[in-house]
């Protein structure tokens, strides 16, 4: 009998002493642990503490996470601040821009590229509603993400937001460069395949990068693999034009020409909003095929997106000996000749961005086959480099009196 | 030590001795030689549009053999290792490396081989360590540098052979960093440096070169590619900070190119520099690779010039509507180019950009009887094939070919097409190697495995790198690359300069799925003597014409046997050759049996079996 309420005593005490254990346990736990939001409480509440130190008054829990937030990336903890920085709304009159923009650099140092990109246009897309956002940031915002948009080849948008950047007198030598040669800057080097290398890490199923990370291996000669990514995206988005581009050119690189021909002519028509790579396939395939007056059509559609295309002038070459047009052919073979060399010429304001005489080459060639636009943007970024350069002076001018006459000067026409 | 090379004289001209020995003319008689220069003829006869000749219908190999080679360097006592001085300042100067050359300098129908050296940088610095080599061809590679007069310390890059003062034995032009040079064969195993180049000589950069009978007169001209102005004392340092040493090799772009040179051969042993009068013009060039011969179809020989990242040149010969003029007291045309890379649609590659372009090849690969051009590019720029549409125009068929894309993750620059197994078709060898080492650089490799490619008879290629041979499936640092016959067992085996490593001899082990023939002309009055220039055509051996030419220059830095080797496929003889001498005679020979070394000089042919068949 005795031993029989010395078990319930002990069962009892058994029960007792675990229910305390697992109170002590989930009150660590939630101290430890996030909170709902996916934010150490314990952590918040450290902030607060530290916050009021620092500023002599209570946090609020927006004050509370953007600190810890700074604190988290101060330490290196990027994903524990991207999460803090996630529950500050846009909105917010004070942390809103701040955490928008910490919180896209954050994503983008952890090559979470698809977050960072709505990030940083959540940012953009606010400026005009919020002239108090300090204009550094939303320039290093722009220039984000147009890295981001460089990597992943999305040169169609990557235009667009340099445009902005442009005619607002923002562009630093490499956007101004950009910008104006946008198709003459080499992409698929080794530190661009290893952003998109680390991008695909982060978001596998992403079409804009699985695309890009296709034409990436196919410029790195790795055709099956290019292949393969490229024939997903186009399985899972059978429109998506970019992709069917990217497809086009891994297979001509192939030379697959039963596949070739099926994606070929199941294409949609010529469309003024076909992305870059497919007009210049588009003209390249109607020019191996005998169309002259369709690769014509492509190349010149491309020419008004980027008009120093070298695809395209290349391409108006063979087209124009086709159709027996000489005096334009002769045209396009002077623009795809100074072109040749102009990529060569480009390479020095890179290495040199200071130097004064490095634009001067590239403006001659501008000047040479009458690339006003090109011309008169690039002059007028060296006139804000060098005012004093009696050569950039001359070439400021040039170029505005070009403008202003069009066509009055041309050699070519 | 070798003693005295033999030679003989036969007729009052050199014949190669070794045929001298056993003359066989069995019957084989020149039919013609009628063809005047004022008019004319294409390379052969076919339709001269722009439009491309279907190439013959798919013939994939049924009876393919597999390519052997054989790394024979130290059976043959070869032992060569070109020096650039490579101590972490990263020079320019260092990246190129150095040329080849197979030549039988002493005529004893055995291609010898010269091999070109760097020294020290700075070239104030540079000390005797160094030199060139020559090594004779006696079953196995003697060095007879010394006593043949060859010893020079300079950083040479390129050798061009050719016989420039006609007197029967090829001379040496040295391309360099620094005074290039020429060095004139004595025809007795010697040879002489001829005092200021005999006109050649340049402090300059002179790369690849090309002699040929550029103006009709039948005697050599020369043209030198050169590379850029670059300082070596102190060298322009680019910082790279992921480099072990702090720095890396400056991109050519910041070195403002030099022109090239033309020089014209006066005939007295001198030549006069023509290069702006003769319309070398072509702007921001800096040339690597050349080769001189007639892509137009005219009669005249073009030069075509690789340049690195800008526009290559293609300098079409306009001689032909000169009027004479006087040089030297001798009444000759000056030549005379325009350059039309653009507009021939080799200066740039389909996508309209200007690669590395760093050497070519040249040959008709697909049995068209045009010559076609091959480029050599950089990492991640895929290797161009130019295919020659009839004279009037060149189409990048990189894809198509499948030449382009396995190029993507390698770099090149010497290259040939050569007939690996005999079947008439033009495979291709394409040594491979970065310019430097770059640890930090992600997937690009110092070495690089060579490529081989098989040639499918249909306008594509194979690569058959892996099954080639412990060259093949090894690492390099390739640089020149030279062609020819050295056993001559009639096939053609080559020889390719590395940097860091030792230079190879890679002897052709290819179990012949075919017989050959190779045919040594040996030019006679208004036709340079070394067949520089010359073109065979042999027909009645396979479906199409076969057309091989001596071209002047071609790959990098190097010179290929002056020699045309035709495969003849399962045929025992040929049923027609002939022979178009820059001249514009033709020569005629039906019926000229396989398994013989040919030599034809002055409508004669002398023939001898290959020894090692």
């Amino acid at each position: 009998m005795r031993t029989i309420v010395n078990w319930c005593v002990a069962h009892r005490l058994m029960v007792i002493l675990f229910v305390v254990i697992a109170l002590v346990a989930g009150f660590v736990f939630t101290q430890a642990r996030s909170d709902p939001d996916g934010v150490s409480q314990k952590d918040l509440e450290r902030a607060k503490e530290s916050f009021k130190l620092k500023y002599g008054r209570d946090a609020n829990r927006v004050d509370a996470l953007s600190w810890l937030a700074e604190s988290y990336l101060s330490r290196g903890r990027a994903v524990d601040a991207i999460q803090c920085f996630s529950k500050i709304p846009t909105t917010h009159p004070v942390y809103g821009h701040m955490a928008r923009y910490q919180q896209a650099r954050a994503l983008l140092g952890l090559h979470r590229a698809v977050e960072a990109e709505a990030e940083f246009r959540d940012l953009i897309g606010v400026e005009d509603q919020h002239p108090e956002i300090q204009a550094k940031y939303l320039i290093d915002a722009r220039q984000r993400l147009r890295h981001i948009l460089e990597v992943e080849l999305r040169f169609e948008e990557r235009q667009q937001l340099l445009r902005g950047t442009i005619s607002r007198g923002e562009g630093d030598f490499f956007e101004v460069v950009a910008y104006c040669f946008p198709s003459h800057l080499r992409w698929n080097g080794p530190e661009a395949m290893q952003w998109i290398d680390e991008f695909h890490g982060a978001d596998a199923d992403n079409h804009w990068i699985k695309t890009a990370l296709g034409r990436y291996r196919t410029g790195q000669g790795q055709l099956a693999e290019a292949r393969k990514l490229l024939e997903e995206v186009v399985h899972d988005r059978p429109t998506d034009r970019w992709a069917i581009a990217a497809l086009i050119a891994c297979l001509r690189e192939m030379d697959d020409q039963d596949e070739l021909s099926r994606r070929f002519n199941a294409l949609p028509s010529l469309a003024a909003d076909d992305p870059w790579l497919l007009l210049i396939q588009r003209g390249q395939i109607a020019n191996e095929q005998g169309r002259p007056q369709d690769a014509v059509a492509a190349f010149e559609l491309l020419l008004k997106h980027d008009s120093t295309s070298s695809e395209a002038w290349a391409g108006l070459t063979k087209s124009y000996l086709e159709l027996g047009d000489l005096p334009r052919r002769k045209r396009a073979l002077a623009k795809s000749s100074v072109l040749g060399r102009l990529q060569n010429n480009l390479g020095k304001i890179f290495r040199k961005p200071e130097d004064p005489d490095s634009y001067l080459f590239v403006l001659d060639l501008c000047a040479e086959i009458d690339l006003i636009d090109e011309g008169q943007i690039l002059s007028q970024f060296v006139g804000r480099l060098a005012p004093d350069n009696p050569k950039v002076i001359a070439a400021v001018e040039l170029f505005r009196q070009r403008a202003a006459t069009p066509n009055s000067s041309s050699v070519l026409e | 030590m070798p003693g005295p090379v033999q030679w003989k004289r036969f007729n009052g001209q050199v014949i190669v001795g070794l045929v001298a020995i056993a003359i066989l003319n069995s019957g084989c008689q020149p039919s013609s030689a009628l063809q005047q220069k004022e008019a004319p003829v294409p390379p052969i006869s076919h339709n001269s549009s722009a439009t491309p000749a279907p190439i013959s219908a798919p013939a994939k190999k049924s009876s393919s053999v597999p390519f052997r080679f054989r790394d024979a360097t130290s059976d043959w006592g070869l032992s060569f290792t070109r020096f650039d001085d490579m101590r972490g300042d990263n020079r320019i100067q260092e990246l190129l490396g150095g040329g080849v050359a197979l030549v039988d300098f002493d005529l004893d129908g055995s291609l010898d081989l010269f091999m070109v050296q760097g020294c020290r940088l700075p070239l104030r610095e540079k000390t005797n360590e160094y030199t060139n080599e020559m090594y004779r061809n006696r079953g196995r590679f003697e060095k007879v540098t010394e006593v043949a007069g060859l010893v020079a310390h300079g950083y040479y890059s390129g050798c061009e052979a050719g016989d420039y003062d006609e007197d029967g034995f090829p001379d040496l032009f040295l391309s360099a960093y620094g005074s290039s040079g020429l060095w004139r064969n004595n025809g007795d195993g010697t040879f002489q440096a001829v005092a200021d180049g005999g006109g050649l000589a340049r402090e300059s950069w002179t790369t690849s070169s090309a002699w040929a009978d550029f103006n009709g007169d039948g005697l050599l001209d020369l043209f030198a590619a050169t590379y850029a102005k670059a300082n070596d004392d102190p060298p322009m340092i680019c910082k790279e900070p992921r480099s072990p040493t702090g720095t890396k090799s400056c991109s050519p772009i910041l070195f403002p190119a030099l022109d090239d040179f033309l020089f014209v051969n006066d005939g007295h042993g001198s030549f006069a520099e023509v290069t702006r009068s003769a319309g070398i013009t072509g702007l921001d060039g800096r040339g690597q690779g050349t080769v001189a011969c007639d892509l137009t179809g005219d009669g005249w020989c073009d030069i075509f010039v690789a340049n690195d990242t800008t526009p290559s040149f293609l300098y079409v010969n306009q001689t032909g509507k000169n009027e004479k003029t006087q040089i030297s007291g001798r009444e000759l045309l000056l030549p005379q180019f325009e350059e039309r890379g653009i507009e021939f649609g080799v200066a740039l590659n389909a996508d309209g950009k200007a690669t590395a372009a760093m050497g070519v090849g040249h040959g008709d690969y697909d049995g068209d009887g045009w010559p076609d051009l091959f480029i050599t590019n950089f990492f991640l720029e895929t290797n161009t094939l130019f295919r020659n549409l009839g004279g009037a125009a060149f189409a990048d068929v990189s894809n198509s070919s499948r030449l382009g894309p396995p190029s993507r993750n390698t770099l090149a620059f010497g290259t040939e097409f050569l007939d690996v197994d005999h079947d008439g078709w033009l495979d291709l060898v394409v040594p491979t190697g970065h310019i430097e080492d770059r640890p930090w650089s992600k997937n690009e490799p110092y070495r690089m495995r060579p490529h081989l490619f098989r040639n499918d008879r249909n306008g594509r290629f194979t690569e058959v790198s892996s099954e080639a041979g412990s060259y093949f499936t090894s690492e390099w640092i390739g640089r020149g690359l030279a062609t020819g016959d050295v056993d001559r067992d009639g096939d053609l085996d080559f020889v390719v300069g590395n940097q860091i490593d030792p230079s190879l001899l890679v002897l052709n082990e290819t179990p012949a799925s075919g017989s050959s023939v190779v045919i040594k002309p040996v030019g006679r009055l208004r036709s340079p003597r070394c067949g520089i220039g010359t073109r065979v055509i042999a027909t009645g051996v396979i479906p199409q014409v076969l057309a091989r030419d001596i071209a002047g220059g071609g790959s990098f830095l190097s010179t290929c046997a002056q020699e045309l080797h035709c495969g003849l496929g399962d045929k025992k003889s040929i049923a027609e050759i002939q022979l178009l001498w820059p001249d514009g005679q033709v020569d005629r020979w039906s019926n000229v049996q396989a398994g013989y070394y040919v030599a034809i000089e002055g409508g004669q042919l002398f023939r001898i079996h290959f020894p090692a068949e």
